[in-house]
């Protein structure tokens, strides 16, 4: 007869206690190894769905009623003010932390050995955690989350300027597909916000509880979290503390910060509302939501470049990491040691210097098409900061790879230049453009119009 | 191997737990606090509780507490004004501070809370429940629709209390159809001198108006976001961009030619506050008047002359016709209230040149299709400005007897010029003439005299007073040696048929087919006939005119045709019918003289203002293809003899200090040349 | 037992098929058939734009262009990225990333892959002069109104 009052016995009799395995090794439960960003990602999410619910209960998903649905909760519904506003900043948190998540399970080499798997699942997760953030912005149907989501609804459909140049578009449509799909018609109307809303209800919260159990079920199966070779034979308790009740306390612990931290960003800081949607009046700038913005950048220079090939690309090289790089030797380190260290501070430092290099010569001196006014589309398409740099990192990292005779080592350069360009162009894009996407220092020079 | 203390961990994290659980008590305490007790409206509830105690009134449940609304489904809304606003029913409350006022004077007796809540009226954002939020001023609320402030308040009346072309709404306190009484001053000067500015002229309204500029039939519906506030440096609202605009519309909007209006301040207020108002706001059709239902769908009364001249031509053209000159506008304006002008202009001309425009210039065409004005309406402002010429109620002076040698004096200054010296004729008919005289009797020589023959040549003196009118009619009866006969025969009823086909065969060789004139006088002529009676047209044409070309038809003399009674009836029957028929063309009557010699004038006379080849540089483009087709011969004669005075076109024909007096036969030649202009003749 | 396996293969084939099938005709059902998309515009009677300038219809996305000869219609939207063209002087600018044309609808500068697509004008069956968005013509034909 199992003793249900063992630590393990109280983790294995309880359903949801019981993704936690009985015993949890030492090096896991260091701060500096994961940061606790996994659980606190879960937990961010758990404060999505319970603010959700009352959201959900309240607003209106229709063009006529969506934004003073909104309205009425913030003004009328006790306590509504602040469930929106923990609402907005936890979804924003969540993005934030899910890359940082990213980040570390990268640089401490956690998909290496069977975890792949488990990497992946991760990216997809990623994807849909974006896909939320951005289904849920549109709901407010004001002027930001109207241009914010027509702007991402034609950067879906980049790929028409490639078939416009093939002049194939009539027969083959994939850019006009999922605009379609994602908005049902050609312009951000009722249908979009229907879809929407079913989307960021329904569909992708399901879709992310699923891929989650998913995700920590392969957790345990792998093994618990990644650590060091040398603790690869750990066996029994070894290591390894009781789960109940260190991890609990440690957990407990995580979320009331967590939602100290969201609480108090909501009671300081509103979500916000700006007026109400107005489709014959684009704001001006028209900005995607903060973490599509690099994205925005790119598409300013190409649409499909930047909105097709180069997220595509990149979402390849993320899913195909595990697959490509196997040298398991390096699991559970920070940087993988002195060679890692250097390989990314290399790469940061060119990836930094190519960028900015690239956004100097854009922003003083022109493009191509302000240099030679006739020019052909397609050099404007195939020759871009986008590519120019995606290309170099692509070379760079194979370069790398053949000197260094490791596959990690090229992963940790062309990760970490992709990274440091993605962050540095998002941050071009959130704070250095202004009206007509042109570059300004600050928000004060931006001209009235 | 790592080394890390389970115990000393284990507590680490239990003081992290809680603080943790310490914090989130203290937040969620200080939420309650915040947003459930401390909320703006719960304080102004209960000041409004102390307010009616302090009244008398006591109980600690006399005001509900809580969040009210009033439910709006026809204007998609809920107003929560009176969260705050407890006693804006109060008859009690109107000495109380704000916001427990009363509402002022009997608005909500018109217009009940329960039915229009506050927003319609007011503006201000209706969901919110703090007062920044609610009044939605500042750029941070991020609200189109902010309070407005009086006077601009006045401006939601109109949304559906006005009816641009109507007088409403009335001042009048029995009219119930929509009328207010009081409280819509402002707004009501405004749209008074939206009516005399002429602002229909470039912009339209309910289908009204000109297409130079927007349409500003919704103009009050626009909100802060769809105006370009960047040459503003006062307030940045609307009421403030409106009333820049309207002292310097270039400068506010580059690029515009909107002229300016210089109204002093007081009026540019009343001006915005009416321009804030024109709206067709998206609410229920029982809220509107009848009258303004009906403009929107462009019924509406129709308007008169005077309305339709001050609301669609008086901006450029003036508010009494007066004119731009080149130096304020870059084409000019004619000045179509210039008494020289109404008195050589037939009313065709006025009717033709508002229907059809000017092309390449900015007086567009106000055919119905374009400007919304039906044709009587287009008839109602030609009357206006024709009826200015000054000829009414005067034609009974001939019977007056005037001084002889004054008339001659005043004939040798005025008439000469194209009669020639004691009326032997020059360009125009000699009056000096028996057969002419002994037809002619006073009361027709004064008609021609005051109305002029538009078409003709002849201008219309009604300038001069009953005085000198008098003494020139005397003057030229003095030439009479016989006297009138005044044998007036009864005319059978005329057939017309017969009588157009006779004019043709007979009458039309020399009168013109139309009667506009050939070698003979044009007598399918208004003026003519409405000065001519029965008895002069037909000894006329009967008796002839001896020592001219017109020769009797009821002798037999040449060997014509024999006119009896009827047939001269017929002849003048289909005159008189032929007059009233809808014009085809402007005719253009006959004119001898030589285009060579009318080239070489013109370089010299001409050019310097009217360009070198009529393009009109300080003077109006004559080689307008427009103009020539609505101006006869005889117009531009009498133009060129009489000039325009007030304007800088001198009077050829006299001759003055700086130009010299050009003959007849030169202002002739002058008319052939500036015909020649015309390549096209525009039909009516 | 060559029977009894061609039984449960074929049994697996059908089973994948019609799952193909319903998969398919589940996911058709998140697109709607939106035939109204390409409607014809009413244009009215031209001496309603006057001439020399170009208007906007904002609810269909076009401008309109009347000269002395014609009348002619060029799409507001931007082949970057949709946004709505603003007029400037001489041309036309996307206030989403710059991107600037003349007033032929040729782009000049910007991420704009594709020149602006005039539409055909036509006078329609009933008398009345309509825009056909869904057929595009050269920049310099025009719908004549003299």
């Amino acid at each position: 007869m199992k003793n249900t009052h063992t630590p393990a016995g109280i983790i294995n009799r309880n359903f949801f206690l019981h993704i936690h395995a009985g015993r949890v090794h030492l090096h896991s439960m260091k701060p500096t190894y994961t940061f606790g960003l996994g659980i606190i990602l879960g937990f961010l999410f758990l404060i999505m769905l319970f603010t959700g619910v009352i959201l959900m209960v309240y607003y209106t998903p229709s063009v006529e009623n969506a934004y003073m649905s909104v309205k009425d909760i913030v003004y009328v519904v006790p306590g509504g003010r602040i469930i929106r506003n923990m609402h907005r900043w936890a979804s924003q948190g969540m993005v934030i932390v899910a890359f940082l998540h990213l980040v570390r399970v990268f640089y401490t080499g956690s998909y290496l050995g069977n975890r792949s798997l488990n990497w992946v699942i991760g990216v997809v997760l990623l994807i849909i955690i974006l896909l939320s953030n951005f289904s849920g912005y549109l709901l407010p149907w004001d002027q930001l989350a109207y241009w914010a989501v027509t702007i991402g609804s034609n950067i879906a459909a980049s790929a028409r300027e490639l078939t416009d140049l093939l002049g194939i578009t009539n027969m083959f449509d994939p850019g006009g597909f999922l605009k379609k799909l994602l908005i049902g018609g050609e312009a951000v109307g009722q249908p979009a916000l229907s879809r929407f809303f079913a989307l960021h209800v329904i569909f992708l919260p399901l879709s992310i509880l699923i891929l989650l159990g998913i995700h920590l079920w392969r957790i345990r199966k792998d093994g618990g979290l990644s650590r060091p070779l040398k603790y690869k034979d750990d066996k029994g308790s070894t290591n390894k503390w009781q789960a109940w009740p260190v991890l609990m306390w440690t957990e407990l612990g995580l979320l009331l910060m967590v939602v100290v931290i969201v609480l108090l960003i909501a009671l300081v800081a509103d979500a916000p509302l700006l007026e109400k949607a107005n489709p014959y009046f684009p704001e001006n700038p028209a900005k995607a939501p903060w973490y599509f913005l690099g994205i925005q950048e790119l598409v300013s220079y190409s649409a499909f470049a930047g909105g097709m090939v180069i997220p595509v690309l990149y979402l390849v090289f993320l899913f195909s990491i595990p697959y490509r790089d196997r040298e398991d030797v390096y699991v559970g380190q920070w940087f993988s040691g002195k060679n890692g260290i250097q390989t990314v501070g290399r790469s940061a430092l060119f990836a930094s210097l190519l960028i900015i290099l690239q956004l100097f010569v854009m922003i003083r001196f022109g493009w191509l098409r302000d240099w030679f006014p006739g020019i052909s589309q397609w050099f404007v398409m195939l020759v871009n900061p986008a590519t120019i740099s995606g290309g170099l990192f692509i070379l760079m990292a194979e370069m790398i790879r053949r000197k260094r005779h490791s596959s990690r080592m090229a992963a940790l350069a062309l990760f970490t230049s992709t990274f440091v360009a993605l962050v540095i162009f998002t941050v071009v894009g959130i704070w250095f453009r202004g009206p007509n996407w042109e570059f300004f220092w600050s928000v004060n020079q931006w001209p009235v119009i | 191997m790592v080394i890390m203390d389970e115990q000393r961990y284990r507590q680490r994290v239990q003081w992290l737990v809680f603080i943790g659980a310490g914090l989130l008590l203290l937040l969620l305490f200080g939420a309650w606090i915040s947003e459930g007790m401390n909320r703006e409206w719960r304080k102004v509830q209960k000041e409004y509780a102390n307010l009616l105690k302090e009244k008398g009134e006591s109980g600690n449940d006399l005001v509900e507490r809580g969040i009210f609304q009033v439910n709006l489904p026809g204007f998609n809304r809920s107003d929560r004004c009176i969260s705050c606003h407890l006693g804006i029913e109060d008859p009690g409350m109107q000495q109380a501070p704000q916001p427990h006022m009363s509402h002022p004077g009997h608005y909500l007796e018109d217009h009940p809370l329960q039915q229009y809540g506050c927003t319609i009226c007011h503006g201000g954002q209706p969901g919110a429940l703090t007062k920044k939020d609610a009044f939605g001023q500042l750029p941070e609320t991020h609200w189109p629709y902010p309070l407005l402030e009086q006077p601009y308040l006045q401006s939601s009346c109109g949304k559906c209390h006005l009816a641009i072309f109507t007088n409403r709404p009335s001042v009048d306190p029995e009219d119930n159809m929509s009328g207010t009484v009081g409280g819509m001053d402002v707004f009501l000067k405004g749209k008074r001198i939206f009516s005399t500015e002429g602002c229909l002229g470039c912009h339209q309204a309910r289908g009204v108006g000109g297409i130079l500029g927007p349409d500003l039939t919704e103009q009050g519906e626009k909100t802060r976001h769809e105006y370009s506030f960047q040459n503003i440096s006062g307030e940045q609202t609307i009421s403030n961009w409106l009333k820049e605009h309207f002292r310097d519309p270039e400068m506010v909007s580059p690029g515009s030619q909107m002229l300016r209006i210089n109204l002093e301040e007081e009026d540019l207020v009343a001006l915005a506050t009416f321009v804030m108002g024109l709206a067709k706001p998206d609410i229920p059709f029982e809220y509107f008047s009848m009258t303004t239902l009906n403009e929107f769908k462009g019924n509406r009364e129709p308007l008169e002359g005077g309305a339709g001249f001050s609301y669609l031509c008086s901006a450029c053209h003036g508010k009494s016709g007066e004119g731009k000159n080149y130096n304020d506008f870059k084409t000019g304006v004619p000045a179509i209230g210039n008494p020289d002008f109404l008195r050589v202009v037939s009313p065709e001309y006025i009717r033709f040149t508002i229907e059809k425009g000017r092309s390449q210039r900015q007086m567009g065409s106000w055919s119905r299709d374009i400007s919304g004005l039906n044709p009587p309406e287009l008839d109602a402002i030609t009357n206006y400005l024709y009826q200015k010429n000054g000829t009414s109620g005067r034609t009974g002076l001939y019977r007056l007897k005037g001084n002889r040698n004054r008339g001659e004096e005043l004939y040798d200054e005025f008439c000469k010029a194209c009669h020639g010296s004691e009326g032997k004729g020059d360009v125009a008919v000699a009056l000096n003439q028996e057969g002419f005289l002994q037809r002619a009797d006073n009361q027709y020589i004064m008609a021609i005299i005051l109305r002029g023959r538009r078409n003709e040549g002849m201008p219309g003196w009604s300038q001069l007073d009953d005085e000198k009118l008098v003494d020139i009619m005397t003057y030229i009866a003095s030439w009479r040696t016989g006297s009138v006969f005044e044998r007036t025969p009864e005319l059978p009823e005329a057939d017309l048929e017969q009588g157009a086909l006779q004019y043709h065969f007979l009458c039309s060789r020399c009168h013109g087919e139309f009667g506009e004139g050939e070698t003979g006088p044009a007598i399918i002529n208004r003026d003519f006939l409405e000065s001519a009676d029965n008895r002069m047209l037909y000894e006329t044409i009967a008796l002839g005119r001896p020592h001219t070309a017109m020769f009797g038809w009821s002798t037999d003399l040449y060997n014509q045709e024999k006119l009896d009674l009827q047939d001269i009836s017929n002849i003048i029957g289909h005159m008189r019918k032929s007059v009233t028929n809808e014009l085809t063309y402007i005719y253009q009557g006959t004119n001898p003289g030589q285009v060579d010699e009318g080239a070489l004038l013109f370089e010299k006379y001409c050019s310097e203002c009217h360009g070198k080849s009529g393009e009109g540089v300080k003077a109006p483009a004559l080689n307008n293809q427009e103009f020539l087709s609505a101006a006869s011969n005889g117009y531009l004669l009498a133009t060129i003899t009489v000039g325009r005075s007030g304007t800088n076109m001198p009077p050829w024909g006299y001759g003055d200090q700086e130009h010299p007096l050009l003959t007849g036969k030169q202002r002739q030649d002058l008319v052939a040349y500036i015909r020649s202009f015309q390549r096209i003749h525009i039909k009516f | 037992m060559k029977r009894r396996s061609f039984i449960g293969k074929a049994a697996i084939g059908l089973v994948t098929f019609t799952g193909a099938v319903a998969a398919v005709s589940y996911l058709r059902q998140f697109f709607p058939r939106l035939a109204g998309e390409k409607h014809r515009i009413f244009l009215g009677d031209p001496r309603r734009f006057p001439v020399g300038t170009f208007t906007l219809l904002e609810e269909h996305n076009l401008y309109v262009y009347r000269d002395h000869e014609g009348i002619m219609a060029v799409s507001a939207i931007c082949t970057h990225l949709g946004c709505i063209l603003e007029k400037t002087i001489d041309g036309f600018e996307c206030p989403c990333h710059g991107s600037c044309y003349n007033e032929n609808g040729e782009v000049l500068s910007g991420p704009a892959p594709r020149n602006l697509t005039w539409y055909s004008i036509y006078r329609g069956a009933d008398g009345n002069i309509m825009i056909n968005p869904g057929k595009s013509v050269p920049s310099d034909e025009k719908f004549l109104t003299s």
